[in-house]
């Protein structure tokens, strides 16, 4: 047996590309107990780390899982700053996380495209209009530029075609790719969300055990 | 982001965080649940419910860099009870006794096998998370980035020439068989841990109540 014991190298290498071994090393690894204790070693944590590129989350689930979540903080957050019950104890809040949100597309039905008479602030131009409904829902927009490039500021109201009431705790997102804005929907159904990105399109409003969704023109 | 400052986001509930945890964590936890035997509506609602569990109980993490075996755990004990549900009729003991003696009888044989496989990736990971920064974001390059860079750009990114590529890899890869050994002789080999109840570990989160109209599911 040659008593030269192989490098670390050489032993992973034996381990990662097995066909690349040479004789003699493998000779050596039958009889060098310590070699052959770092050889399992790194072939175990290779064949793991192999095995770890785990299948990723489907998109979907994963954005409506954060979405969730982010409901769910938002909610705690209220909770604690209104002395509020706890998360926990509010119904619904469980079932509007884990996959039982109604999705509703809210369909765009007028749109001012020319814009509004009153401006957005002082030297800014007018705001433009946008109405979306659903079967339940009427909700306007006004979109106004932005502070800063590329940005604008969405105010907008939702409010049910019948009856008076909305759900409590609703809450509005935006998402341009990675980045995400949310407002809580106020009593009266108003919203606002500032400096978004003028990318940021998708819009959802979470209310009660509804997700709606509508899609801003660009 | 170490796994220090991902924990620290999720218990502020920073957003980045939680979208980084859903990312990276979120594969363990399909990956549990798609082991586990689950499909369609069933996986997806155990994600979300071991999403929200982990929500509910990041701030009783008590080691930062064992989240990946500790969102394993979480997962598998969501899952076991989402199976359990299936069969709302069986008592809740003969049910915690059948799993603890003949675990088979409720999972498939071969998906135990998957999970305790599963189990060891998760340490893995934790593992990794603890190395120093050359040799995890190399052993990240290697194995776990997508899409796999090549040599030429691994040894761009990581600063290493070519030709050291191979030998720090052997360095880190001996290193990351050390810090397993030593998870191991922790007592959280995965084997020891199945025999007992995985659940009722120390620091796995306490259950969250549920109130899906199921019943027996927090037994």
């Amino acid at each position: 047996m040659d008593r030269r014991h192989p490098t670390r190298e050489q032993i992973a290498r034996l381990v990662l590309s097995p066909d690349a071994a040479d004789r003699a090393l493998r000779a050596h690894l039958e009889e060098c107990s310590t070699c052959a204790r770092l050889a399992a070693s790194i072939k175990r944590s290779a064949d793991l780390l192999a095995e770890a590129r785990l299948s990723s989350v489907p998109r979907e689930l994963a954005e409506q899982t954060l979405l969730g979540l982010m409901h769910q903080l938002s909610e705690k957050a209220a909770g604690q700053s209104a002395g509020a019950p706890s998360t926990e104890d509010r119904p619904g809040a469980y079932e509007r996380l884990t996959g039982s949100l109604r999705e509703v597309w809210a369909a765009l039905v007028a749109d001012s495209l020319q814009t509004h008479a009153a401006p957005c602030r002082s030297g800014t131009p007018p705001p433009r209009m946008l109405l979306f409904e659903t079967e339940e829902l009427a909700i306007t927009i006004s979109l106004c530029p932005g502070e800063g490039a590329d940005r604008r500021d969405i105010k907008g109201q939702v409010v049910p075609k019948e009856g008076t009431g909305l759900p409590r705790d609703g809450l509005v997102l935006a998402v341009q790719g990675d980045q995400q804005w949310q407002s809580p929907v106020s009593a009266f159904g108003e919203f606002r969300l500032e400096a978004i990105g003028a990318g940021a399109d998708d819009v959802s409003i979470l209310l009660g055990d509804t997700r709606v969704r509508l899609r801003l023109p660009a | 982001m170490t796994r220090e400052q991902l924990v620290a986001g999720l218990k502020a509930g920073e957003e980045s965080a939680w979208r980084l945890f859903i990312q990276d964590y979120g594969r363990m936890i399909y990956a549990v649940a798609t082991r586990l035997g689950l499909a369609g509506p069933e996986r997806d609602d155990l994600f979300q419910e071991a999403c929200l569990s982990v929500l509910e109980s990041i701030h009783t993490l008590r080691h930062p860099r064992r989240l990946a075996s500790w969102v394993y755990i979480v997962t598998y004990r969501l899952g076991i009870d989402a199976i359990r549900r299936r069969r709302p009729e069986a008592p809740v003991e003969d049910w915690a006794v059948l799993l603890e003696s003949n675990p088979t009888a409720v999972i498939e044989p071969t998906a135990l096998g998957d999970l305790e496989r599963l189990e060891e990736i998760a340490q893995v990971l934790d593992c990794l998370a603890e190395m120093d920064q050359r040799c995890r974001s190399l052993l990240q390059a290697l194995y776990l980035e997508e899409p796999r860079p090549t040599y030429e750009e691994i040894s761009r990114h990581q600063g290493i020439p070519m030709g050291s590529i191979g030998p720090t890899r052997a360095r880190c890869l001996e290193k990351l068989g050390n810090l397993l050994q030593d998870l191991s002789g922790e007592g959280a080999k995965p084997s020891s841990r199945r025999r007992g109840h995985p659940l009722s570990e120390a620091g796995v989160p306490p259950r969250v109540s549920r109130r899906r109209g199921r019943s027996g599911h927090d037994g």
